[in-house]
């Protein structure tokens, strides 16, 4: 899927070309990567394959290494060991990857609107003159329409509730054309409504073929909305569908020995056993 | 006397002239690049890159003499610019801690400027014009080089503007879209270290922080977007220049310390302002429905 538009050509005349999307490569594709600070191992033997269009969970205990794959995956980190491909490249040669950081890592009082953030998916495919094509112009509308928010468009960012903020970055994705999307923990410190709003736009892309990558805490919601599972904890403890990944003996390495799982109306429910006192507790 | 006359009295000298504009043209430009100072925390590294010129001074006060002061402009902005790049280089590495390490280098250079300008006579007067500025001693060429820094300034600031944004408010994501983030932010840092120098004479070393800060703070109690915001602080500062000279006229107050008490009397009406404004009670949203 060659980009044909000006700004693409002007891009590639500059010498700034973006990677051509390999027809038949998977989104996402990770042999062996490893990460390490010195001796200290971050990330170790992470393999797995993400197709076009599919959902996957990142989940492991804190410092399991998830955000760690996210920068990875979105090129901001090289790995020390193995390799990514996007689409069958190294993943800095996209602009086609949008990252949502963790929600702390914004300064939410900085004075911009929601569309001001929309509108800076656009800044990497500007037309010329370095203005904004009608194109973005109404992909930007058409973002913000799709979220819902439309009417909040003007709102200085601070306003808007928890799950209108993690709307406001999916919406800066679709604005970017965004065919990998990379989520660091959207679900943290929202309630139950929030978060089904998140996940249904999350579907939602699911249906524009977007693929979606999500680092979460909650197994639930990570075995009942997504298609595959991955999970950490340094090493790669599992990955495939939730219910083949999910079994009380990886979860235990993965978590410690404390953790139980039940069956109950054909979904799983995670447990913590508070009269249990061996194992660790999940912090390597 | 007439209120007309009160305010006309101080033009009468052709230095009081030179010197509001020099004073306004210096707030409207510390407050616009002040914003991104503000926005991205860079306050610290502000006032060590001004701190951090008075070797430079000293070294071209040394080998020109007194006679030529122009020649302490290139030399305040060599250094400005370099200790700019310096700070801004051990900022992205993290042996050290950023706000130690600009710290050390505040101080050493501080401390080196001091030493080399005891070596001189007249010492002390010097000294205080370095560390306090001399708005009323402004000369035309002077200010040529305020508005001609200044607008260069202003301009690269139009050009980058959504760049710069961008990268002030979400870095990561600015990095996801392939832009050169760490030329941006050594622009801006250089942008900075211009400000700083282009601002020497109307508030001096010691008060350099407050002209980038404080007209930017207040504009950003008082609005939502950021255009309002450098617009309304380059308002702000520029008014703070001039009312500040009229105190000094008047009272006989050192004009820096008059534009800067201005500048945060502005301050302190406009967090007056929106304490105020918090503290009403919120007006019912109309589709709630009345109890």
């Amino acid at each position: 899927m060659r980009d044909r538009s000006l700004q693409a050509v002007l891009n590639r005349h500059r010498g700034r070309t973006y990677a051509r999307h390999a027809e038949d490569a998977p989104a996402v594709a990770v042999e062996s990567v490893a990460v390490r600070y010195g001796d200290d191992v971050a990330l170790e033997n992470v393999s797995f394959r993400v197709e076009v269009g599919e959902r996957l969970a990142v989940v492991g205990p804190n410092g399991a290494g998830k955000s760690t794959l996210l920068r990875v995956l979105v090129g901001l980190q090289d790995p020390t060991g193995g390799a990514v491909h996007v689409h069958g490249h190294g993943p800095s040669r996209h602009v086609c990857i949008s990252y949502t950081p963790q929600k702390s890592t914004i300064d939410w009082r900085f004075p911009v609107t929601v569309s001001d953030v929309v509108r800076m998916g656009r800044i990497a495919r500007r037309g010329p003159a370095r203005r904004m094509t009608r194109q973005g112009r109404s992909l930007v509308q058409q973002a913000l329409r799709a979220v819902a928010l439309e009417p909040l468009a003007h709102r200085q960012i601070s306003e808007l509730s928890g799950g209108q903020q993690q709307r406001m970055f999916i919406a800066r994705a679709l604005a970017q054309e965004a065919e990998i999307l990379l989520m660091d923990e959207p679900f943290t410190g929202l309630d139950v409504n929030a978060r089904e709003d998140v996940l249904q736009q999350i579907v939602r892309l699911h249906e524009r073929d977007v693929t979606c990558l999500v680092a979460l805490h909650d197994l639930a919601i990570a075995s009942t909305s997504f298609d595959k599972v991955l999970l950490l904890r340094r090493q790669q403890i599992g990955f495939g569908a939730p219910s083949e990944v999910f079994s009380e003996a990886r979860l235990r390495r993965a978590y410690g020995e404390c953790l139980r799982l039940a069956e109950a109306d054909g979904g799983l429910v995670f447990l913590h056993d508070t009269a249990c006192t061996g194992g660790s507790n999940g912090h390597p | 006397m007439g209120i007309l006359e009160w305010l006309s009295e101080p033009f009468a000298y052709p230095f009081m002239i030179r010197a509001a504009l020099a004073a306004s043209a210096v707030g409207a430009l510390c407050a616009v690049i002040g914003s991104f100072v503000v926005l991205r925390g860079m306050a610290f590294i502000g006032d060590a890159i001004a701190h951090s010129i008075l070797p430079g001074l000293a070294a071209g006060f040394l080998t020109a003499g007194r006679g030529d002061r122009r020649i302490l402009f290139w030399w305040a902005l060599g250094t400005a610019i370099v200790v700019g790049l310096t700070v801004g280089w051990i900022s992205q590495r993290n042996r050290v801690r950023e706000d130690t390490a600009i710290g050390i280098v505040f101080a050493g250079m501080f401390a080196l400027g001091i030493a080399m300008i005891s070596t001189s006579r007249g010492f002390a007067v010097d000294l205080v014009h370095f560390l306090f500025g001399n708005v009323l001693g402004v000369s035309v060429s002077d200010l040529w080089l305020i508005v001609g820094f200044g607008l260069g300034a202003i301009l690269l600031v139009l050009l980058f503007y959504k760049e710069f944004v961008l990268v002030s408010f979400d870095p990561t994501f600015a990095k996801t879209l392939r832009l050169p983030t760490a030329f941006y932010q050594y622009l801006l840092i250089v942008l900075i270290s211009v400000t700083v120098v282009v601002s020497l004479q109307t508030v001096g070393i010691g008060l350099m922080l407050a002209m980038l800060v404080v007209p930017a703070s207040t504009a950003f109690l008082l609005t939502k977007r950021l255009p309002a915001m450098i617009a309304l602080g380059a308002v702000l500062g520029a008014l703070s220049g001039v009312i500040g000279l009229y105190l000094s006229y008047y009272w006989g107050v050192a004009s820096g310390a008059a534009v800067v008490l201005v500048s945060i009397a502005f301050f302190l009406i406009a967090l007056l302002y929106t304490s105020w404004q918090r503290s009403l009670p919120r007006r019912r949203p109309t589709s709630f429905p009345a109890p």
